[in-house]
C-alpha cells in the first residue's frame, strides 16, 4: 500500500513541479503545458520503479537535514546575529 | 487504539505533526522563492505531496520512530547553543562593567596608597611619583567601575592640578 502511495505521491509532485515551471516559462499554451507535464510525469514514475528505495532515503534525509537547518536557523534568529547584520 | 496498523501516539507524534511542520516549511519555501510562479493553489498543492512524500520515506525506511525523539534533542540542542551564546556575549560585553566586593576593597587600598605617596612626593621624595601614577591609573580604571567620583578626594584633586600646572606653562 505505501509503495503504491509512493508511486502516486511521486508522480504528482513531477507532475506540479513540471506543470509549475512551463507556467512560469511561457513557452506554450496552458494545455499544451498539461500534457507535456503529464507525459513527463510517467516518465519520471517509470523511473521511480528502478530507484525508488534511492530515492526514499534521499528523501528522508532531506527531512531530516530540514530540521536541523530549522533549528540552526531558529539559534541563529533568536540570538540576535540575524538583526546585528542587517545594521551593517 | 490503531488506524491503519498504526498506533494513535505514533499516528500523530511521528507521522502527523512532522507532516505538517514539513507542509509549512515547504509551503513557506516556495512561496518566498516563487519558483513556480504566483500560484497559491500550485505551491500549496506542491508542498502538500512533496511533505506526503518525505513522510512516507520516512516510514517505510522506518525514521519516524525515532523523529520524535530526534525533534526533542534539536530542540535542547538549540536551546544549550543559544543559552552558551548569551552566556559568552553577556561576559564579553557587560561582564567588566559589573563591580565585584575585591575591586571595592581594592579601590580603598589603592585610595591610602595613593595618599601616601602623594604626601611622600611633597615632602620632596620625587621617587614615588612613578608609583603614583601607577596607582592613580589603577584608580580610574575602579573608579568608573564603581561610579565614583575622584575628584571628592583630595590628594586626587592636587594631583589632578599639578599635572596641569606643566602643561599650562608649555
Amino acid at each position: 500500500m505505501f509503495e503504491l502511495l509512493f508511486q502516486f505521491l511521486f508522480f504528482m509532485l513531477s507532475f506540479l513541479l513540471v506543470f509549475g515551471m512551463l507556467n512560469k516559462l511561457r513557452i506554450f499554451n496552458r494545455n499544451l503545458n498539461v500534457v507535456i507535464a503529464f507525459v513527463i510525469a510517467f516518465y519520471v514514475i517509470s523511473v521511480s520503479f528502478i530507484f525508488a528505495e534511492d530515492v526514499q532515503k534521499v528523501l528522508a534525509c532531506f527531512g531530516i537535514l530540514v530540521i536541523i537547518v530549522l533549528g540552526a536557523v531558529l539559534v541563529y534568529t533568536a540570538s540576535g546575529l540575524r538583526e546585528q547584520k542587517r545594521k551593517f | 487504539m490503531e488506524v491503519f496498523g498504526i498506533s494513535m501516539q505514533e499516528l500523530i507524534f511521528s507521522i502527523f505533526l512532522p507532516f505538517v511542520l514539513f507542509y509549512l516549511l515547504f509551503f513557506a519555501l516556495l512561496r518566498k522563492s516563487k519558483i513556480l510562479g504566483e500560484n497559491k493553489n500550485l505551491d500549496a498543492a506542491t508542498a502538500l505531496v512533496f511533505s506526503a512524500l518525505v513522510i512516507t520515506s520516512m516510514y517505510s525506511l522506518g525514521i519516524t520512530r525515532y523523529l520524535a525523539n530526534f525533534g526533542a534533542a534539536v530542540a535542547v540542542a538549540c536551546f544549550a547553543a543559544l543559552f552558551i551564546y548569551g552566556t559568552i556575549k553577556m561576559t564579553l560585553t557587560k561582564g567588566w562593567e559589573y563591580a565585584t566586593e575585591v575591586d571595592r576593597k581594592k579601590f580603598e587600598e589603592l585610595e591610602k596608597k595613593g595618599e601616601e605617596l602623594w604626601k611622600e612626593f611633597l615632602k620632596g621624595d620625587s621617587s614615588a611619583f612613578p608609583a603614583l601614577e601607577n596607582v592613580v591609573k589603577e584608580l580610574e580604571v575602579l573608579a568608573k567601575k564603581l561610579k565614583k567620583d575622584l575628584n571628592q578626594i583630595e590628594w586626587y584633586k592636587k594631583y589632578k592640578e599639578y599635572k596641569r600646572r606643566p602643561e599650562k606653562g608649555g
